[in-house]
């Protein structure tokens, strides 16, 4: 049946692998047509964003000379090093994932003030210390003692309408408040240095390493974001997030690199070679005086207003912004409500029919076409619940829905991939249910169901349609500065901008907007990826 | 935690103490939130169907521009009327047409997205190095992360005058065959993951003993793994091709406005400008048409009905899958 | 935990806590800045003002809304396009939006439900859209088309299907049609005005929202015919041939002078209309004022935008019926 017969009966045993040659390369081939058509595509909209038409050949050799072929050498070296190429494209993502991370809190902090963010964070901190307090403290029982963080929460946040103002509010209105630059370091980079204290504690399994490494990164961010502040035009408050988000990562990432063994450190010189590279590069060209391109996608696109009569003053500023927000808020929304769905579904669920219903409920919902979400924000969250129209709020709500199966679904299946023998052996030694799910199951599952929340949140942020009938703005003239904002974002700016009628939006400012997007988005692939990349690497 | 009250924690805890009841209900909230939204799509999309199946000669005093009030359309005509105009003085609210255009969308993109995802899957859990594979998934997964309105976007201006270009056809802007290239691009990932998936899942066992018998690789994957994994195929088949009849965006940005019954297996038709269901959705949904009006609530038909035709599939799906799983 | 493990980190931990709140005493006396609700400038605007409405007139909306912008920067404009009706209907007669612009009048359907929820829509012309007749620029045997001409093209019942059908002289091959969506307020304009009644056309033509694809199209077919916005046949003069419209005073091109003067017969009106109880909120009063003011502008409406401008009569109706507007807005 197998073999060929006319082979069989002159030499036993020789087969004719012509077959399988021709189907591996048919195979190979196939696998590669889809990648290769999106980066041709890729490729094209990139040169569009960037304007290259106009530019001069000399241009690109200069730049190929002096940063391609220095990195393709390093690699091909790395490669022959234990993970050499492994350290630095991590190294180099991690400083490129953290500048984007820098961006996003920059803009996070631009739309929520950072003395609203103050305001905000002291009540809640507050009820927190509180509540813990009087759990060490006092014998009152723990529902009574969530009741009581519940309800001092909801009045710090938003008080007795009428009778108590909120806390929040109370503080915000104080006459003197610390400077931004203050409240950043004490609510972000003072808890990123205790992590990073606690990380190294962890590693050196001593504790003086980690105060120390923690008093450095306080100080050493401070100082460098102030530094900053002065020499260019941020300020302090906004800078300090560069050295804290930009470095920090990867400053960990080379630390525990050049401390392991098996991990070449040569790596690390990866993203030393690609910036030297760039900046050799952009001195030769101006020492040449070679005319770059004049892209589309500059600093000014990503820092306008919108524009839809003028294409070279068109921005995307309140979109990124408006996508920004919109992220968090279906966060917030989809992560604990999926994996607290898939938890249910795996752990508690029994086998009967109501669970069948549900399960199947939840992969006919991962199919429902976008625009249905939208119809189902606009009836349900503006038209029954009376919530304000285009907001972040209901823009936020109606991608969380749309997203929710894809959490559930891939959570599920992180949960599934928690072996049996860890469960058992957890309720062998008499714990329940909830102390199973808590101790072994969600820790041994988190790096998967992360991996798929990130992917999810990437779907989400891409999503036109539900905000389309839910009245986002598309040209929002404004930075969104809160939950109850109008939800600009980008990809309904993109779609409303594809249309009009001078050509120069069509071959200038979307590709522009599209690449804007796409980096953002490649960037949460990339960490997703690493993250599994990881698991898979300990596990 | 002091340790007289870890203690007790040891000695109290079981699985009806508080804790474990807030856990419990909280973590059934939970799950219940994806039953309320199928409610709410449900309420949502039946209210305005019901709405639209229900306009009246008299229906208020909607007459005016676009206002048309009209003849009741039955339910029985709507999803067997051949011709969609909606707002035309003398108007037809046929569904197949938008139905035709979304098969051929659904068609068009499977015959890009089936074979090469599953040559894609079978290279991937049979032939390619650990290596390989972990440059090739994510590659794979950057297909499926790319935003629909930028496939859209690419549809029109990249691929319609590549099509052009190259194969000398004559294309409108708007044509069928480069929306379906951009959604069997995007739903390639689908197939790839879910047969990968399945054809993993076959034990090596079947493997050697193929081998045994001095079948070469070829006859192994064709005559073993991929018989065995057949179900899981077919479950990612039905999986992409949900999703290709939901895409919204692309297609309403690159497949037109035009509802035409046109023929899904003829090639010649793909050149056309067709309509889809969720394409006619967005566009009578955002258009100047008044939102009173019958012509605006069809829009709610074509949804239930859209709701319909992919919980059928899903429930096809699952039949196929508990049906013919092996189980190893 | 290891508390008692390292007997000298008691002691550095002292120092580090005593240093770290030295710091931050430091940082507090020394490093704020005043809080509390800042005194708003009492002349300047500021404040959200929200717009619905359709996507025709998003463009000339959007460019006043920048100009405004430009010197009252505190505002910010929040355009949604909805559609027309998606407008009014989902949005506006809820009380959702303030301004809903529009590219047809308001129905009465619309307006019964705005006045069941107190909403008082007031109807104010912005612009004129010029409705174009484009052919292929080697279509040489026609330069100017009558009124009944166009109608015997595109009537749903029994229409031309060659150009020889309608004029003798004219080539006998078929005529590829391209327009507007039948979901679009062109099109209801374009069957009002050359049909006779809204909705009345043929179905067998190529309808579109996206007026580029009917340049596209056009260009590339010798015996196309299609009718679509003025701003994007001015956008692409090379590509395609405009056909004058015979009316009472003779062969008329479609330019923003003739529509402006009532001379080219083909202008659509825009509208916006804002709610009558916003206007009392002094920053939709002023912005409504501005765009009306602005709305005769050849600067700002014709070439920034490619719509009809005003004439100073349409204006100062509209302004006069803006200010009673208001003055009943602020007697409230």
């Amino acid at each position: 049946m197998a073999t060929d017969t006319d082979s069989e009966a002159s030499v036993f045993g020789r087969v004719s692998r012509k077959k399988v040659i021709a189907l591996r390369v048919v195979l190979l081939a196939s696998s590669l047509v889809g990648i290769a058509a999106l980066g041709a595509l890729l490729a094209y909209v990139t040169y569009q964003a960037f304007d290259l038409q106009e530019v001069a050949p000399a241009w690109f050799l200069v730049y190929f000379l002096a940063l391609v072929v220095p990195t393709a050498a390093l690699s091909l070296w790395l490669r022959g090093r234990p993970d050499g190429l492994q350290v630095g494209a991590e190294s180099a993502i991690a400083l490129w994932g953290g500048t984007m991370a820098a961006a996003g809190a920059g803009i996070f902090f631009v739309a929520v003030q950072p003395v609203t963010w103050f305001a905000t964070l002291v009540p809640v901190a507050l009820v927190a210390g509180v509540t813990v307090a009087l759990g060490r403290y006092t014998p009152i029982s723990e529902t009574v003692r969530l009741v009581v963080a519940a309800v001092l929460l909801g009045l710090a946040l938003f008080g007795l309408p009428g009778v108590v103002p909120s806390a929040s509010g109370l503080l915000g209105s104080l006459s003197t408040l610390p400077s931004d630059f203050v409240i950043v370091v004490a609510t972000v980079v003072l808890p990123a240095a205790a992590a990073v204290g606690a990380y190294v504690a962890l590693v050196r399994e001593e504790r003086r390493p980690g105060l120390v490494a923690g008093a450095l990164t306080l100080v050493g961010v401070a100082a460098a974001g102030y530094g900053i502040g002065l020499t260019t035009g941020f300020s302090p408050g906004d800078a300090v997030l560069i050295p804290l988000f930009g470095l920090v990562p990867a400053a960990i990432h080379a630390w525990r690199t050049v401390q392991s063994e098996a991990r070449s450190a040569a790596g690390l010189s990866l993203p030393v070679t690609i910036g030297a590279g760039s900046l050799v590069g952009a001195a030769a060209v101006d020492a040449l005086g070679l005319t770059g391109p004049t892209p589309w996608l500059n600093w000014q696109f990503l820092t306008n207003l919108p524009n839809k009569s003028f294409p070279e003053s068109a921005g995307v500023f309140p979109a990124i912004v408006g996508s920004l927000l919109l992220m968090i808020v279906v966060v917030v929304l989809a992560f604990p409500v999926g994996v607290g769905a898939a938890v249910y579904l795996e752990e508690y669920a029994p086998d009967n029919r109501f669970t069948r219903f549900v399960q199947v409920n939840i992969s006919n919902l991962a199919g429902v076409p976008s625009v249905v979400y939208g119809l189902l924000g606009l009836a349900i969250f503006i038209n029954t619940f009376g919530m304000e129209s285009g907001s972040v709020a209901v823009g936020g709500m109606a991608l969380g829905l749309l997203i929710l199966p894809i959490v559930i679904i891939s959570a599920q299946e992180a949960i599934r991939s928690v072996p049996a023998s860890a469960r058992e052996a957890s309720y062998g030694m008499g714990a329940t249910r909830w102390q199973t799910v808590r101790n072994v199951v969600l820790p041994q599952a988190m790096p998967g169901i992360l991996t798929g929340t990130i992917l999810a949140l990437g779907r989400a942020i891409g999503e036109t349609a539900p905000l389309l009938m839910i009245a986002a703005p598309d040209a929002y003239l404004g930075i969104p500065d809160g939950f109850l904002a109008p939800a600009a974002a980008l990809p309904l700016q993109i779609y409303n901008l594809a249309f009009l009628p001078q050509s120069a939006f069509r071959t200038g400012v979307v590709p522009a907007g599209v690449v804007t997007m796409l980096a953002i988005l490649l960037t949460m692939n990339g960490i997703a990826i690493i993250l599994r990349n990881r698991y898979q690497n300990d596990s | 935690m002091s340790n007289e009250s870890s203690r007790l924690e040891l000695t109290r805890q079981t699985e009806q103490s508080p804790r474990e009841r807030l856990a419990r209900a909280f973590f059934f909230a939970c799950a219940t939130v994806s039953v309320l939204t199928t409610l709410g799509i449900v309420v949502a999309l039946g209210s305005g169907a019901m709405r639209f199946f229900t306009f009246t000669a008299d229906f208020g005093n909607a007459v005016g521009l676009f206002d048309y009030a009209g003849e009741t359309v039955g339910v029985v005509d709507f999803l067997t009327g051949t011709e969609f105009s909606p707002t035309a003085a003398d108007p037809s609210f046929g569904v197949l047409p938008l139905v035709a255009g979304t098969l051929m969308i659904t068609v068009g993109s499977a015959v890009i997205a089936l074979p090469l995802g599953v040559g894609t899957a079978i290279y991937l859990s049979e032939f390619a190095s650990e290596q390989r594979r972990r440059y090739l998934k994510p590659a794979l997964e950057v297909l499926a992360g790319i935003p629909t309105v930028v496939y859209g976007f690419f549809a029109i201006a990249y691929i319609t005058p590549t099509l052009e270009a190259t194969l000398g056809l004559e294309l409108g802007l708007f044509n069928a065959a480069s929306a379906c290239i951009v959604v069997g691009i995007m739903i390639i990932p689908m197939v790839a993951s879910v047969s990968e998936d399945a054809m993993s899942a076959v034990p090596d066992d079947l493997r050697q003993a193929g081998y045994g018998m001095g079948a070469t690789k070829f006859d192994v994957v064709t005559g073993i793994v991929i018989p065995a994994s057949i179900s899981g195929i077919a479950s990612s088949f039905i999986l992409a091709l949900s999703r290709a009849i939901g895409e919204t965006m692309a297609v309403t940005l690159a497949a037109g406005q035009t509802p035409k019954m046109l023929n899904p297996l003829n090639p010649a038709s793909y050149t056309e400008s067709i309509e889809t269901m969720t394409a006619a959705m967005i566009h009578l949904a955002t258009g100047d048409i008044s939102a009173l009006g019958r012509a605006y609530h069809s829009l709610f038909g074509i949804g239930i009905t859209l709701f319909v035709i992919t919980l059928v599939m899903n429930l096809i799906s699952d039949y196929v899958a508990s049906r013919y799983r092996e189980v190893y | 935990m290891a508390r008692h493990q390292f007997g000298s980190s008691s002691r550095t931990r002292r120092s580090f806590l005593a240093g770290a709140s030295a710091v931050g005493a430091a940082a507090l006396a020394g490093c704020t800045q005043s809080g509390g609700g800042g005194s708003d400038d009492e002349d300047e605007l500021s404040g959200e003002i929200k717009i619905t409405g359709s996507s025709t007139v998003a463009p000339l909306s959007s460019r006043m809304q920048n100009e405004f912008k430009d010197e009252h920067s505190e505002v910010t404009f929040s355009p949604s396009t909805t559609g027309t009706g998606g407008g009014f209907s989902n949005h506006f007669c809820k009380g959702n939006s303030m301004l809903n612009n529009a590219s047809r009048p308001i129905t009465e359907a619309e307006q019964d439900q705005c006045a069941g929820n107190d909403v008082e829509p007031v109807e104010l012309e912005v612009a004129r859209d010029a409705v174009t007749v484009v052919v292929n620029t080697d279509a040489d045997w026609i330069d100017c088309i009558t009124f009944d001409e166009l109608a015997q093209i595109w009537r749903p019942d029994d229409p031309a299907e060659t150009w020889q059908d309608v004029n003798s002289e004219w080539p006998d091959e078929e005529i590829t049609l391209w327009g507007a969506a039948d979901t679009s307020g062109t099109y209801d304009y374009f069957t009002e005005t050359i049909v006779g009644e809204a909705g009345a056309s043929r179905h067998d033509y190529s309808g579109t929202e996206k007026d580029n694809q009917i340049i596209a199209g056009v260009q590339e077919d010798q015996y196309a015919l299609g009718y679509l916005g003025y701003a994007y046949y001015d956008e692409n003069r090379d590509s395609v041939k405009a056909l004058s419209i015979e009316s009472d005073s003779g062969c008329v091109e479609p330019s923003l002078a003739n529509a402006k003067s009532n001379d080219y017969p083909l202008a659509r009106p825009l509208f916006t209309y804002p709610d009558q109880n916003h206007l009392s909120k002094d920053r939709v009063a002023e912005f409504c004022r501005f765009w009306l003011e602005n709305s005769t502008s050849d600067q700002l409406v014709a070439e920034d935008v490619g719509y009809v401008p005003n004439n100073e009569e349409t204006k100062e109706t509209m302004l006069d019926r803006l200010d009673a507007a208001i003055e009943d807005a602020n007697a409230d």
